[in-house]
Formats: structure tokens, C-alpha cells, sequence
């Protein structure tokens, strides 16, 4: 078994289901950001930018091990 | 035709004329750089009466375009010692458009600073009035008063109390739909300029007619399909809307770009406190406001007003900047203590950015430790008294640092960095050391790119490789845009959508009745930011100073570990 952090910003909060923007999930095994997308039921044309532990990165990374994995939808600002 | 009115400030001397047609192409950013490049010697005083302050509504401003409403300002900056444009929403640029001005040319200096003016502009022209009623008075008051004595139906641009003090670091704040003097020309201390000149605030009569675009038929096609591009888009349309530009905050820190206790680090551990989405929860809470719209027309509605635990307005807007550079920055990760700090800021008319780093470099040297927010909120008052330390911040960051003797000074041409951290976006570290204003964001705002991802260049933000041309890339575009009069936002609609900078050329081409193609665009964009650099060269800003200060190329800062790497060649020859 592993776990992976998800966080989901902006409008994807509410996919987590925890009424945070964060949700912890145990996994079989690695498998791809993609994959943990349907789990969530986030649409995935609504993803914007996949980060993960910080690093750019795509729905097709694999994840696993304690990775922290950031949905993010358009938001722009700044 | 639209009017030049000058104004000498030596002698109160106004003339009215009409804008030479060589200028019929540029507005905003384009027109301030352009005026001031001609009229301004490079090596003069900022705070002397040869400067010359400009200000300008975009070449669309006060028309039918959506997101048009932004009052470019320049002069030679007393913070980064050249050439500045800081623009602002608000309802000014309308009115001033509407009002047939295409530019506001202040001159001179007066002999006493203390005894102001203040300047009124109606569909007549131009007066000047006395403004020794409202010397000292901080930005709330004063534009409570003017509207007292001029009437509701007008648009204020003010400087607030610090305007004595001559600080590099006050902006010029235009009131919003409401009255508020909130929108901020906050960068590179043009409020100074303004306060040197004797002039305390200017007054715009509403004015309601729209400037004529030449081909009228083909404008109006133009502008439908662009209101259809940001009405549809998620971002232009709602996402700016519901959370703010704070909105940012979440990403950012995920990317590890978030500045933290004085650009230290990229992650704060509070992030979540001062993100956009708390913002909306205690809006709809308290009883606050997202979605709030800053100037007439704008569809984009990133504004907002956050209320205090009793539902009392505090600020307006409280952006993405204000809660990085005074929270995680500083370690605070109270709303409430920030939104605080921001009011005071305002109505002292210091820019939130550059004042806000500088308490974090004297957090760096022990002035106050971090995340003591109750100091941060006394060192504020201390400025707007002028005490030694108030002055010492009030100057800035860079001379904060100095006369501290903090090694970590987080300047790029003397102006603070804004919300991203150099070493972990690279992209946004080329437009600080690059851009002819000094650290700006807004220069060219390539945190779309690489934290979200849109636009056409891709790369690493960790890695050097491809920086330099991602961010020509968008100042070129920032350029051009700021020559419109545009919000930056606008660039989220479209940057993905080819129709989007040949759509903006029909808008500009059907309105003057000149050939502008998106190519045009483009060498507009360019050409400008040659001038600006050019000016910067004989000021004594030459490409020398295209980089970073040290730290970030010394330093290896968390959470990734890295440096600021771009060479400094491919820094200096950018443009």
C-alpha cells in the first residue's frame, strides 16, 4: 500500500469530498495522476496544471509513495 | 480630437491642444514612455521640476471594449532612478477619454510643496484650485472630501499623507466605482513625482460620451467577438471573479514560488490562511464582496472588499500582491492583520510590494522579528509619522537593506521583487532582471506559463533553459497591451486563442481608421520597450543592470533546492 496528498485548488475543491482541498488516498499500487482524476470524478478538461511535490508534471506522471499531487484549474491572478 | 492639456506647476500655466497625429497610435504605457523619453533629460532630478509626469487612459480607454480602463502613468521613477509606467483600474481613465484627453502633461515644480494644488478636469478643459485644505490628508478622507466639495460624478487620483515626505515609495491611487481610493499606481514611487509637483490630487468630471471609432461597423464587430472571448473563457469569466487574485496563492506556494520570510524560501506553511478561497469564505461570512468590478466596463471583476468580523469594509481590493509581500513573506498569516496593514498603506499611498519587502528585510535584521504583526502594523504608522526607522522604510527596499546591512536584498534596478521567488520560476526572474521597470510582475507576467500553463512556449521553471525568450516573449505582449489600455487579465482570455492578438489589431485598426496588423502589435510592443531601455541606458540603467541581486545565484532555496542560474549575458542583451 501508498498514499498520495492530493489538493485541489480553486472550483476542484469540491471534488475532495472532505470539505477541505485536501484528500488523502491509499493506493494498490503507482499508478498515473489520470487514474486518481476519475477516482475524484474531477472532468478532466477542467485540470488546467498538474503539479507534483511541486514539479511540473502532466495527468500521465505516475504517482505513489507519498507523492503530493496539486490539481489546478485556470484561476490566473497574481 | 482628443487633447493634450499640460499643466507647468512653476507658474500654473495650462495649455490646451490638440494630440499631434503622430501620436493617433498610442495611448497608455506607449504614450507616457513616448512623452517622457522626449520631454524628460535622463540624468535629471525625479523629485526636480524637470521630470515631467504623464498621465495617459489606454488608446481604447472610455470606449465600448471591455477590461479598457487603465490609466497608465509615467515619469522618471525616484525609486529605480529611470523611466516608469504603473498603471491603475478605476474609473479615471474613463472619464478622462470621455472627457476628450488623451494626456495630462504635468511640468515644473512649485516653490512650496506644502501649499498643494489641486487639479479639476471637466468637458471645458482644465483649473487648478487650492489644495492647501487638504494637505497631509491620507487617500480615505481626501476622497471623501473632494466628493464633498466637487460632487459624487467624479473620478479622484490622489496622493496620500505621505506626500510631504517625498517617499520613493508612493503610488497614486484612483478611486474605483464607488469612490474608493483603492486602485493603485503603486510602483517605482510616481506618488512622489506628483507630491514634488505640488499637485495633492486631480479631480475627473464624470463624462459620458464615448470616444468615435473611425470605422465604426467593423470596431463594433471587433469588440462583440472580443466581450464573447472573455465572457466565455473560465478564467476571465468567473475564475478571477469568485477567489480573487489571491486565487494564486495555492498554486504558487504548490510550485514553491511563494516568498517566504523574506524571500528565503518558496513554501509557507500558512498558505492556506491567506489563500483566495479563505478570502471568499469569510466573505460570504462576514458579509464581503468578491466579484467586485473596479472600473466601468470590466468584465473581468477581480476586485474585491474584505470586511472585518463586524462587516466593516477594511480594504478594497485586498490582492494577490498585498497578502504574499505583508504575509507569507513577512510569516503572517492573519487576513485581518494584513487587510489592517493594506488600509494603512493606502492611505499613507505607499506601495503595498515594495514596503512590504522592505519590513522583511528589516524582520531579516532584527528590526522585528517574523510574523509579529502588530509591529509590522506600528512600523506603518512610524512611516506616516517620519520617524527615523518610518523614513528609513519608507524609502524603500533597497535602502532599508543597506542601512541594515542585510546581505539578502531582494531588488531587481532598486525596485522590490513582487510575489514569486526568482529561483524557483525562473521565467518570472528574467522579466524582473530584464523588464526597463525594475522587478515588475506585470512587465511580463510568464507565472501564466509556468505555473499554469497556458500560452504557447513551454519549459521548466526550474531549469534556465528557454527563460530568456518565454519572457521577451510576454513583455513584448505586456507592451503592446499597456499601450491599449487593456487589464493584463484580459491576456488570460485570449493568450491561448490565435484569434486573440489579431482581434485586438481589427479593435485598434477599426477605432484610429490606421493599418494595424498583429504584426504591428508585436513591433509596438518592441519598439517600446527599446525606448524604455534606451532611456534607462543615458539615465545610467544600462544593461549591466539586466540582473539579480547575489543571493539568489549563491543560495540554494527550498523547497527545490535551486539557484537563480540564467546567465547574465543572455540577461543583459534581452532585448
Amino acid at each position: 500500500m501508498t498514499t498520495v496528498q492530493v489538493f485541489c485548488y480553486g472550483p476542484l475543491k469540491k471534488f475532495t469530498g472532505t470539505g477541505t482541498n485536501q484528500t488523502s488516498i491509499e493506493l494498490e499500487q503507482p499508478i498515473p495522476v489520470r487514474d486518481i482524476v476519475k477516482m475524484l470524478g474531477v472532468p478532466a478538461q477542467d485540470i488546467q496544471s498538474v503539479l507534483i511535490n511541486g514539479g511540473i508534471a502532466t495527468l500521465d506522471n505516475i504517482v505513489g509513495h507519498e507523492d503530493r499531487i496539486a490539481l489546478i484549474p485556470l484561476l490566473g491572478g497574481g | 480630437m482628443a487633447k493634450f492639456i499640460t499643466i507647468d506647476m512653476t507658474d500654473d500655466r495650462i495649455t490646451l491642444d490638440e494630440a499631434p497625429a503622430k501620436y493617433t497610435l498610442l495611448g497608455g504605457r506607449g504614450l507616457t514612455s513616448t512623452l517622457v523619453s522626449e520631454h524628460v533629460d535622463p540624468g535629471c532630478d525625479p523629485l526636480g521640476g524637470r521630470n515631467v509626469l504623464v498621465f495617459a487612459p489606454g488608446l481604447l480607454g472610455g470606449t465600448a471594449v471591455p477590461s479598457s480602463g487603465r490609466l497608465s502613468i509615467g515619469a522618471k521613477s525616484p525609486l529605480t532612478g529611470g523611466i516608469k509606467e504603473s498603471n491603475a483600474g478605476g474609473t479615471a481613465a474613463t472619464y478622462l477619454a470621455r472627457n476628450g484627453i488623451k494626456a495630462l502633461i504635468i511640468k515644473g515644480c512649485p516653490e512650496d510643496i506644502n501649499k498643494p494644488k489641486v487639479l479639476v478636469i471637466n468637458n471645458q478643459g482644465a483649473y487648478l484650485d487650492d489644495g492647501t485644505p487638504y494637505a497631509g490628508l491620507g487617500n480615505y478622507v481626501l476622497a471623501n472630501k473632494l466628493r464633498e466639495v466637487y460632487g459624487e460624478k467624479i473620478s479622484t487620483i490622489t496622493v496620500g499623507s505621505g506626500a510631504d515626505k517625498l517617499y520613493p515609495t508612493l503610488g497614486i491611487a484612483v478611486s474605483d466605482m464607488e469612490g474608493n481610493p483603492g486602485r493603485f499606481a503603486g510602483r517605482g514611487g510616481l506618488g512622489a513625482v506628483m507630491a514634488s509637483k505640488g499637485l495633492k490630487a486631480i479631480v475627473v468630471h464624470k463624462a459620458t460620451a464615448q470616444p468615435q471609432a473611425a470605422k465604426k461597423e467593423a470596431f463594433r464587430k471587433a469588440v462583440s467577438q472580443f466581450t464573447k472571448i472573455l465572457k466565455e473563457h473560465p478564467v476571465t469569466s468567473q475564475g478571477l471573479a469568485s477567489v480573487g487574485t489571491a486565487g494564486a496563492v495555492g498554486p504558487v506556494n504548490e510550485a514553491g514560488v511563494l516568498p517566504t520570510k523574506n524571500f528565503s524560501s518558496g513554501q509557507f506553511d500558512k498558505a492556506a490562511e491567506i489563500s483566495g478561497e479563505k478570502q471568499a469564505e469569510l466573505a460570504k461570512a462576514r458579509g464581503g464582496i468578491m466579484g467586485h468590478q473596479c472600473s466601468p466596463g470590466c468584465v473581468i471583476r477581480c476586485s474585491n472588499t474584505f470586511v472585518n468580523a463586524k462587516g466593516k469594509p477594511i480594504v478594497s481590493p485586498l490582492e494577490y500582491e498585498t497578502v504574499v509581500l505583508m504575509g507569507s513573506n513577512l510569516c503572517i498569516s492573519d487576513l485581518d492583520k494584513i487587510a489592517e496593514m493594506n488600509r494603512i498603506c493606502n492611505d499613507i499611498g505607499i506601495d503595498t510590494i515594495e514596503v512590504g519587502v522592505a519590513i522583511g528585510v528589516a524582520m531579516e535584521a532584527g528590526v522585528l522579528e517574523f510574523g509579529d504583526a502588530d509591529k509590522a502594523i506600528d512600523l506603518l504608522y512610524q512611516v506616516e509619522k517620519g520617524t527615523l526607522i518610518g523614513r528609513l522604510i519608507g524609502q524603500g527596499t533597497q535602502i532599508t537593506g543597506k542601512v541594515l546591512g542585510v546581505k539578502r536584498i531582494p531588488c531587481a534596478k532598486k525596485q522590490a521583487f513582487a510575489g514569486y521567488l526568482p529561483s524557483s520560476a525562473k521565467d518570472i526572474g528574467v522579466t524582473y532582471a530584464t523588464s526597463p521597470m525594475g522587478a515588475d510582475h506585470t512587465a511580463g507576467y510568464t507565472i501564466a506559463s509556468s505555473v499554469y500553463r497556458m500560452g504557447g512556449i513551454l519549459c521548466d521553471p526550474l531549469q534556465p533553459e528557454g527563460q530568456i525568450a518565454l519572457s521577451r516573449a510576454f513583455q513584448i505582449n505586456t507592451a503592446a497591451l499597456n499601450n491599449t489600455g487593456l487589464c493584463d487579465f484580459t491576456t488570460f482570455g485570449f493568450m491561448d486563442n490565435p484569434q486573440g492578438i489579431p482581434l485586438i489589431a481589427d479593435i485598434i485598426s477599426s477605432f484610429t481608421g490606421q493599418p494595424y496588423t498583429a504584426e504591428d502589435h508585436r513591433t509596438m510592443g518592441l519598439n517600446l520597450l527599446k525606448l524604455e531601455a534606451s532611456f534607462n541606458e543615458q539615465a545610467g540603467l544600462g544593461k549591466v543592470t539586466n540582473r539579480l541581486p547575489e543571493f539568489l545565484a549563491q543560495e540554494k532555496l527550498s523547497p527545490h533546492n535551486t539557484t537563480f542560474d540564467v546567465p547574465e549575458n543572455e540577461l543583459a542583451d534581452i532585448f
